[in-house]
């Protein structure tokens, strides 16, 4: 049986490791409820993967709902819409669902109440309802624009996802994750079986955007009623090339790879990206938010959330708007503090503790989990590696996990990736089975943050080396070319006492190739004696007893007549004009010199040259565009000392913000 | 509320397994070996086991104490325990105490503390220490109990203490050979068994007498007429505490506390190879049924191999790993001097295990898949 036939009738294959943790599903059967709309919403500025968006709006600012905030200017930048109407009291930092209690820019939104006006309103986002006469770019930045990030918890944008798919043009499976592997989480499930038929429009919609050869909705056999919904909506809406396919209780065989994995059985390099294997995979709900975005054009501002553990009164899942804060949910869910009190965002095989509850629910938040006194065991005592193996049994990557936790233990970088570091998901399966009780993951992660920051500093000094090699290449090629223009120099006054006494020494041959210093003798006094005619030519026709001129006119009529004196003597007339035109020119430079010695501007300049067009006309004129050059260079330059100087700020703050963000 | 949760590294959700359980759930497994051997060879090696106990588990104590470290790992983990049960399980059972006790000192501190303590030490500690007697002296570590009927009636917990005590031990062994000569317990055992337990109901194994046929290479006869000598006493008992020991570590296998490759590994190499000598030259080697029940093979290859501290866990490496030790337990047992070999073996094979760790590689996951395996 080939292996398409496989994935269509649905067999499954499996990978090796996983691991059985109590599944603690209590809301399953909760329906999806609603919570009265808070009084603020504060919405961090980055809620996925990637970069934040720039912000659009400014606090005292009246949003409506559905309202964009803020802007995507590149990829991996996904936009937040305001969930509810309201306006905007801050923009400012705020903490963040995040371990060690990050803050970040954060929109703080204070909700319309009812009788309050634009209460309710909604912004009107496009939709496209006949998606199918759409082109695909537009859908995608429609996604993009829609602010729909992966839900499953990584958040990665999933019109960067969806884009690179398609543009390869090779999704051969589409897979859609709805097996929720996660102890308590219940969120998709519920989306599943109350929503099953928009979960189907948003397949139909990836379809048309990937155009995969087959479809398969994975969920686990544990979830019989959202298999049923979905397997009714699926005949119902008569999709094609669809199925859904049931797959055994095992976590993690929701994380991407694995669920490939017992769908298709490829095994996908960590580091490869699935899309090159023409394997897709999204979450249900993700896929729920598409089908929103792209026929009723609503942005992703609302998302389901499990609300579990004994530590509330009642629990459930609620579809809440985004940056509703987790410590009123649980507040509505009657959380009374036991005396370990304990908050985990996401599963508790990889969500993470809270320090304050003050922080919002997120795109990526799928569960909050207020444990009981007894309820998720606190971590034990650790003790000693055994090597017992276990780790490795229970790996879904494959991975050696107590080899390589000796390595990080022991500060071996090199050797811990050669050991699969990178392939490291952090599922916890390996710190879950561990007899010892080590730490495993949280080793791993600091031993990745580790790493990270080594190449951080690493990048730093070899940019540095690479800028002092610059620098002193450029010095040398300068010192280079200075030496070579001295040199130049020298081998010129070398040679010119050497030509002259070369010439003097062989005057036959100098005169034959009639050399430089000879020439310039030639012309010198041909010159001169030009300069001698010319004075001696003026002189007979000043005195008029010039015969040898064979000119009748007078001295007089010269006189009245320039013109002709021009036409008669055009080389005396020339070196004339030129001596008025450097007079005038001398004049308008001083006069240049003393505007500008004033500080007047343009005005001055034009005066001056008005003066000298007043005093001679053609000097004026001619003289005119050098002025207006000078006058242009140095207020170019002065545009260039303020470019300089902007620009330098600008790096000084650029500069600023990078050892501030590295501070971090 | 606010800003004073306690915080905690994923994965919140632990499973409940901890070393001191699987430990003791080793330790249980080893309830039904203990009971039979008591059966057939009386109290002795209770009351062994007993001494290395309190010698292990107070050596470790002692030895963390002057470390200034906890003591509390010690009953925490069990892991002296689980080294005193089977060294005790592997000694003599009417060993001189002294020994036992020089035994289970050497093994917790030599060669487990110095080497750093529970997970850190290179050599299977119970088999060090039998090791280290069995060379310091050979005599008294190579003088077993004969299998005898109604073993736990003849040599009580009080002669049995008296004999590994020192105290008048020369009425206890009295009194059990009385009680061996008596009529009606000859009359309930072969006739030809009669002469041997006779003799004195100690003496050397199996193993060791086979040993010294082999240079008159009368291996095979020797085998035979054992085998009709002793067909009940003998081989049956070997059996049933084969039997046990194979039971126990089926069940630690599928409470997946050992790893199942290696004893598989061992014991498929180890058969092959003892029977590619038995078939070679069946008078002078043992036939691979022998070499598996005589001896300490099946209890070595699920309790003394598979100890992860100094097995190798990687999956891979598993397989060579009991493979390695087959290969060194043949060539000791059939060319070597000792008779029984899975204490050198093992520890031989413990000195290879982190060369095979590093010289094997798990594949990793995706490892081998290309995009075009979609269409296979």
């Amino acid at each position: 049986m080939s292996r398409w036939d496989k994935i269509r009738k649905g067999s499954l294959f499996s990978f090796k490791g996983g691991v059985f943790p109590p599944e603690n599903k209590f809301t399953a059967d909760m329906a999806i409820e609603h919570v009265p709309a808070p009084e603020y919403l504060t919405q961090p500025l980055k809620q996925h993967s990637g970069a934040p968006a720039e912000v659009l709006v400014k606090p005292g600012q009246h949003v409506l709902a559905d309202e964009p905030l803020t802007s995507p200017k590149s990829a991996m930048q996904v936009p937040i819409h305001a969930p509810l109407s309201g306006t905007v009291v801050s923009v400012a930092m705020s903490g963040i669902p995040h371990p060690s209690g990050y803050m970040e820019p954060c929109v703080k939104i204070r909700c319309d109440v009812p009788g309050e006006s634009g209460y309710g309103e909604c912004y009107v986002n496009p939709s496209y309802p006949d998606y199918q006469n759409t082109d695909r770019e537009t859908l995608l930045n429609h996604i993009n624009r829609m602010g729909i990030a992966g839900l499953g918890g990584a958040g990665f944008p999933t019109d960067v996802k969806l884009r690179s798919s398609a543009k390869a043009e090779n999704c051969q499976v589409l897979i859609i994750n709805g097996a929720e592997c996660e102890p308590y989480i219940t969120c998709d499930d519920r989306l599943m079986r109350e929503r099953a038929d928009r979960i189907i429009e948003g397949i139909r919609i990836l379809q048309y955007i990937l155009n995969p050869v087959y479809t398969v909705v994975a969920v686990e056999n544990n979830k019989p009623e959202a298999i049923r919904e979905l397997n009714r909506a699926i005949s119902s809406s008569g999709i094609p090339e669809t199925r859904v396919t049931e797959i055994p209780v095992k976590y993690p065989s929701g994380a991407a790879r694995n669920l490939i994995t017992v769908i298709t059985g490829i095994e996908i390099p960590y580091n490869a990206r699935s899309t090159a294997y023409g394997i897709v995979v999204h979450n249900v709900s993700t896929v729920y938010a598409v089908a929103d975005a792209v026929l009723r054009g609503k942005p992703l501002t609302h998302r389901i959330v499990t609300v579990t553990g004994s530590a509330l009164k009642k629990q459930g899942n609620v579809e809440i708007p985004l940056g509703y804060s987790i410590k009123e949910l649980m507040n509505h869910f009657g959380y009374t503090a036991p005396s370990v009190p304990r908050v985990i965002v996401g599963g508790p095989m990889m969500g993470f503790t809270i320090h304050d509850a003050n922080v919002p629910v997120i795109k990526t938040s799928n569960c909050i989990i207020a444990p009981g006194e007894h309820e998720i065991e606190r971590t034990k005592p650790q003790v000693n590696c055994i090597r017992c193996g276990r780790c490795a049994r229970a790996c879904p990557s494959r991975l050696i996990p107590y080899e390589l936790y000796a390595f990080c233990v022991a500060n071996e970088h090199e050797a811990a990736l050669k050991c699969g570091l990178k392939s490291c998901i952090e599922c916890g399966c390996c710190s879950f089975v561990c007899p010892s009780a080590i730490r495993l993951i949280a080793e791993f992660r600091q031993e990745k943050a580790q790493i990270k920051i080594e190449k951080i500093k690493k990048d730093r000094i070899n940019a540095a080396k690479e800028r002092f090699v610059l620098k002193q290449q450029r010095l040398a090629e300068e010192e280079r070319l200075r030496a070579e223009r001295k040199a130049a120099a020298l081998a010129k006054i070398k040679s010119k006492p050497a030509a002259a006494a070369a010439s003097g020494n062989d005057a036959a041959a100098v005169s034959g190739t009639e050399s430089e210093l000879e020439q310039r003798k030639r012309i010198a006094l041909e010159k001169a004696a030009a300069i001698k005619a010319a004075r001696l030519k003026a002189k007979a026709g000043a005195s008029g007893s010039d015969a040898s001129a064979g000119q009748t006119v007078s001295s007089e009529a010269k006189a009245e007549s320039p013109v002709a004196a021009s036409a008669q003597n055009p080389d005396l007339e020339e070196r004339k004009r030129i001596a008025l035109e450097k007079a005038a020119a001398i004049k308008a430079a001083r006069l240049k010199a003393k505007a500008e010695a004033s500080g007047t501007d343009t005005s001055a300049g034009q005066t001056v040259s008005s003066e000298a067009k007043a005093e001679s006309p053609a000097a004026a004129s001619a003289k005119n565009p050098d002025l207006e050059e000078r006058k242009r260079i140095a207020l170019e330059k002065a545009a260039a000392i303020k470019a300089a100087r902007l620009k330098a700020k600008a790096e000084a703050e650029k500069a600023q913000s990078q050892t501030d963000t590295k501070g971090e | 509320m606010s800003g004073n949760l306690i915080l905690e590294s994923a994965p919140h959700d632990l499973s409940v397994s901890t070393t001191g359980k699987v430990m003791r759930t080793l330790i249980l497994t080893l309830i039904p070996a203990l009971i039979a051997t008591t059966w057939f060879y009386g109290f002795g090696t209770l009351i062994t086991t007993l001494i290395t106990i309190v010698s292990c588990v107070g050596s470790e104590a002692l030895w963390l104490k002057l470390r200034k470290r906890r003591i509390a790992p010690v009953w925490r983990d069990c892991s002296a325990l689980t080294t005193a049960v089977l060294l005790g399980l592997t000694l003599p059972p009417l060993l001189p105490w002294y020994l036992s006790v020089i035994g289970s000192v050497f093994a917790i501190i030599v060669v487990k503390q110095v080497y750093g303590g529970l997970g850190q030490n290179l050599f299977n500690p119970a088999m060090a220490g039998f090791v280290f007697l069995l060379i310091s002296c050979p005599l008294p570590m190579t003088t077993y109990v004969d299998a005898m009927p109604d073993a736990y009636k003849i040599i009580t917990p009080g002669r049995a203490a008296a004999i590994i005590f020192d105290v008048n031990s020369a009425e206890a062994e009295k009194a059990i050979s009385q009680d061996l000569g008596a009529a009606d317990y000859l009359k309930r055992i072969h006739e030809a068994e009669r002469s041997v337990i006779a003799d004195g109901f100690t003496g050397s194994t199996f193993l060791v007498d086979a040993k010294h046929e082999q240079p008159e290479k009368n291996v095979k006869f020797f085998a035979e007429a054992k085998a009709s000598d002793f067909i009940f006493y003998g081989l049956l008992v070997k059996v049933v505490i084969a039997g046990c020991f194979l039971l126990g570590g089926i069940l630690l296998i599928v409470k997946d506390i050992i790893d199942w490759r290696i004893p598989l590994s061992f014991l498929g190499v180890s058969t092959v190879l003892t029977a590619a000598f038995y078939f070679a030259a069946p008078e002078l080697y043992l036939s691979p049924w022998h070499h598996l029940v005589y001896g300490a093979t099946v209890f070595g290859a699920f309790y003394i191999m598979t100890d992860p501290v100094t097995a190798v866990s990687k999956p891979s490496a598993a397989w060579i790993f009991g493979g390695v030790i087959a290969v060194l337990f043949v060539i000791i047992r059939n060319l070597g001097g000792y008779p029984d070999a899975v204490a050198f073996s093992v520890l031989l094979g413990n000195a290879c295990a982190p060369l095979i760790s590093i010289m094997t590689r798990r594949r990793e996951f995706g490892e081998g898949f290309k995009p075009e395996n979609i269409n296979d």
